[in-house]
């Protein structure tokens, strides 16, 4: 059941991230192409005209409009990614379309496993992505140059990360991206719980559980001298305390959340 | 034998101080029956419909589906029809039916199509682009296109025109078996009445009445819509 459920969830969302992406891609390299056609005197010279003020203003304007809806499109596409997924979440959960999901043969925690590999694979796609764009362009302004020594720089690149962080980096980043949609996830089945105001609720739930968390590790660092943020890390290879913590967060949020879909449904 | 849907001391309020939607309601539903579940705005019927597919919880008491409390085996044989379109709006109607296909072992793809064709649906079309009235006739089709051993239907004839109505009653009475039992709740009460075998009056969320429908004619010497009018009369 969970590979059927993972095909309506992906199904759901898939093609307004592609357009997303299409847009971000043709951006980076309409944004790109700009970039390099600054940096090329020739070709300036063949487009604008170098000796006058009013084309050099309109070059800066146009650099730093692109450069301006870049960023935006960047932003927009992460803020896009997670609201999908939430929306995806609540509505197939908790609105509407609950009283067909909660009614299908299938466990509770089948759906809460189905929306966090979907969820966790978008995130992934989009930092994948944004990632190859900031490749895109450089390889665009760079042009063949780049492709030479992108593989080399790239396992450079890994192996200083494991040898400076430990394997514990990686470990610690993909529970921390599982802890956090589940998270989310949680707290919108909390706020299921709420008579009036669902989504206060949810919102409300997440908030205070930022607060509680945040003030745990706070607590953990003066009182038992436990470290568990990143800054700490360095150089000894990853802080299991945070791995830990974070597992037993995931256990609670995953088993408690399909708890209350399954006990104390409140579509009302 | 078994009840196909049982409630024992069942009750369900929605807030401390509130009047209890369901007040302590025993009750037990057998096979091969079509029943009303009839009441006033506010009787409780939405609340056990909800109830009865784990939608909402129990505050005391418990309902039990073929002997066992609501989960998987029971969503395996009741097939629910809210009052509400359920759907998700961007897929067609044909890519639904492939959905229902996939989760319900019990689904008759070849009734829900002859359905759709028999009601002049477009399997292609998007479900967003069809009016309130259609949306509903494709979830009743989905709804009564699976051989189901409990078929739950709150406001099934509520948004269609009474042409419709007909062709939807007809249906529910030709596409369940013998073993099964349809649950209808209702405010059209002479539309569906000569189809039923027992009505269930609800009010403030206690059974007020459960009777065949031939022992209320004979007893009462009146239809079921005579007896609501008189009993819930304002």
């Amino acid at each position: 059941m969970l590979r059927k459920l993972l095909k309506y969830d992906f199904k759901a969302s898939y093609l307004y991230l592609l357009v997303c992406y299409g847009i971000y891609i043709v951006l980076t390299m309409g944004f790109s192409l700009h970039l390099k056609s600054m940096i090329y005197a020739e070709y300036q010279a063949n487009v604008y005209n170098s000796s006058g003020q009013i084309p050099d203003m309109i070059r800066t304007f146009a650099t730093f409009s692109l450069m301006l809806l870049w960023v935006f499109c960047i932003i927009g596409l992460v803020i896009l990614t997670y609201v999908l997924i939430i929306h995806r979440f609540y509505s197939n959960l908790a609105g509407d379309q609950g009283y067909l999901s909660l009614t299908l043969p299938v466990s509770t925690k089948a759906h809460m496993l189905s929306k966090l590999i979907s969820g966790l694979i978008f995130e992934f796609l989009t930092m994948l992505v944004l990632t190859g764009g900031v490749f895109l362009m450089i390889s665009i302004i760079g042009e063949g140059k780049f492709w030479t020594e992108f593989g080399y720089l790239l396992r450079r690149l890994l192996s200083e990360i494991t040898d400076f962080f430990g394997i514990s980096f990686y470990l610690n980043a993909a529970v921390g991206a599982v802890r956090g949609l589940l998270m989310i996830y949680f707290s919108i089945c909390v706020g299921q719980l709420f008579q009036k105001h669902k989504i206060w609720g949810s919102i409300g739930t997440f908030l205070g559980l930022m607060i509680v968390l945040d003030l745990l590790v706070t607590i953990g660092r003066l009182v038992f001298g436990i470290y568990m943020t990143m800054a700490t890390v360095f150089p000894t290879g990853g802080s299991w305390y945070e791995l830990i913590y974070n597992v037993i967060q995931i256990g609670v949020y995953f088993f408690l959340g399909s708890w209350i879909l399954e006990k104390r449904a409140n579509l009302e | 034998m078994t009840p196909i849907l049982e409630c024992r001391d069942l009750s369900k309020s929605y807030g401390k101080g509130s009047r209890p939607a369901l007040n302590h309601v025993n009750l037990k539903l057998q096979r091969g029956r079509i029943i009303g579940l009839l009441g006033p705005n506010g009787s409780g019927k939405t609340t056990l419909i909800k109830l009865a597919n784990g939608l909402l919880s129990t505050n005391e008491g418990e309902l039990l589906v073929d002997g066992s409390p609501v989960g998987i085996a029971s969503r395996k044989i009741v097939s629910y029809l809210p009052e509400r379109t359920y759907l998700n709006m961007g897929m067609t109607v044909q890519e639904i039916i492939v959905f229902f296909k996939d989760f319900y072992e019990d689904f008759q793809e070849e009734r829900a199509y002859e359905m759709l064709s028999n009601l002049q649906i477009d399997p292609s079309a998007k479900l967003k682009t069809l009016s309130k009235g259609t949306k509903e006739k494709v979830q009743l089709i989905l709804v009564m296109s699976r051989n189901a051993g409990l078929y739950i239907l709150d406001e099934p004839i509520g948004g269609v025109d009474p042409a419709a109505r007909d062709y939807i009653l007809n249906t529910i009475i030709t596409n369940y078996n013998e073993n099964a039992t349809v649950l209808i709740s209702t405010h059209l009460i002479a539309d569906v009445e000569s189809i039923l075998d027992e009505v269930v009056f609800l009010r403030y969320g206690e059974v007020v009445l459960h009777a065949p429908v031939d022992a209320i004619r004979e007893e009462n010497g009146k239809s079921v819509d005579a007896l609501f009018r008189e009993v819930f009369k304002c």
